[in-house]
């Protein structure tokens, strides 16, 4: 008998050969060669690890058609901001009124914030009413930035004349606790403003953040035992 | 399946971006290896890789869970390339269409060149050849799946198979002959 073909050698590697072609392996070295070596390839198909190279696709590149067909929840940037924003507001609201009712419980007998248009020290507070309406982003800004320094002001001359803590029982630990809540906002502020550092609003719930920090530290100094206080921070 | 395989399929149904990614992730190399090898060209390859991704995303609520996370998509992946690879033909950016005529194995022999690794030689295949060879020889496939996925006879898979082995063989003469003692005895008997 003549040769088996590559073809048929091939075959043989799932089917069985017939008598005729049994009997020429078994007798012809090149035959049984070829037939070898097809049994090495089909081990080295079957063993074909992933062919090396650089992704195919990219999952970003995926991103924006996942999306057009709702395939992809996608978080509202806007929404995320907003939320920060309303989270700072709301932190910052806790601290401001914490502090107020500290201030008007305390009854102390020393001065407390002067109700109306007017701060302490004869500041004059032109933040804005609440309902105000702003006719540009630039007058919403300028409101925020005078509500700021008051806010400022306001700290700073509660941090100088505050002694309520020893009334109220407001103690190192509760300042440090309102610290530790301060820290909380400040990152999340700071982590908000490398996505949006143009934001005015997040901006200033930054700046607001660490002005109250600075006048919390100023309590602690002064709620701790004289021999323990600080100089400066 | 793991139970955080199954969270992360739910996740990604509805819609979690970091779900999909890790989807994405855990599956890619697999299914970037089997369009590598179908699709061959890896300009073609890329384009037609996302759209099997696409096409796994969209499928995902469709995913009940009988099998492998891993097996489900990459069935789909099968699909998808063999469906991309006959548009593209009907469009001329492929070679030749898939046919049971065994003849376009040889179509490209006088442009064959000795490979180092069996990827390399499958490239040499004709597309019709390198998916029945690939299907079949590394995917696992039957012959009766084959016909069903390219629309062909089960005894027209085994032709192109067997062609392409014998090509096979000869692109990798290197490779096969190197060390025949490892292959072992081929006495007759061990031929079934």
């Amino acid at each position: 008998m003549s040769h088996l073909s590559p073809e048929r050698i091939a075959a043989l590697t799932d089917e069985a050969p017939t008598p005729v072609e049994a009997a020429h392996l078994g007798e012809c070295a090149a035959c049984t060669a070829e037939f070898a070596a097809q049994r090495k390839l089909a081990r080295l198909a079957a063993a074909a690890q992933p062919v090396a190279g650089p992704p195919l696709s990219s999952f970003n590149a995926l991103l924006p058609r996942l999306a057009a067909e709702g395939l992809v929840v996608r978080p509202d940037r806007g929404a995320v901001m907003r939320r920060w924003s309303l989270r700072v507001a709301a932190g910052l609201a806790l601290v401001l009124g914490g502090g107020v009712v500290g201030r008007m419980t305390a009854d102390t007998g020393l001065p407390v914030l002067p109700k109306g248009n007017g701060a302490g020290g004869g500041t004059t507070v032109a933040a804005s009413a609440p309902g105000t309406q702003f006719t540009s982003p630039d007058d919403a800004v300028q409101a925020l930035n005078v509500s700021q320094k008051t806010y400022e002001n306001a700290a700073a001359y509660l941090a100088a004349q505050d002694t309520s803590a020893h009334f109220i029982g407001l103690s190192e630990t509760t300042y440090r606790t309102r610290l530790q809540a301060l820290d909380q906002m400040a990152a999340i502020t700071r982590a908000a403003l490398y996505q949006a550092p143009q934001d005015p609003m997040l901006n200033q719930a930054y700046l607001a953040t660490q002005s109250a920090r600075a006048t919390t530290l100023r309590q602690i100094n002064q709620a701790m035992p004289a021999a323990k206080r600080l100089g400066s921070y | 399946m793991p139970a955080t395989d199954q969270i992360t399929i739910r996740r990604a149904i509805n819609g979690d971006e970091s779900a999909l990614r890790a989807l994405w992730t855990q599956h890619a190399p697999r299914i970037d290896a089997l369009v590598r090898r179908l699709v061959g060209d890896p300009d073609q390859a890329a384009d037609v890789a996302q759209e099997v991704w696409i096409q796994i995303f969209r499928a995902l609520p469709t995913y009940r869970g009988d099998s492998q996370f891993s097996t489900w998509a990459h069935r789909i992946a099968v699909n998808r390339t063999l469906n991309a690879l006959r548009s593209l033909r009907r469009h001329g950016k492929a070679e030749v269409e898939l046919e049971e005529d065994t003849s376009i194995v040889e179509h490209d022999g006088e442009r064959s060149m000795l490979a180092q690794t069996i990827d390399e030689a499958v490239q040499q295949l004709s597309p019709g050849a390198r998916t029945v060879f690939v299907l079949h020889d590394v995917e696992g496939y039957t012959h009766e799946e084959i016909a069903a996925e390219l629309g062909i006879t089960a005894g027209g898979s085994k032709s192109q198979l067997f062609k392409a082995r014998a090509k096979l063989r000869r692109l990798l003469a290197p490779l096969m002959d190197e060390s025949p003692a490892k292959d072992g005895p081929h006495d007759v008997a061990s031929l079934s």
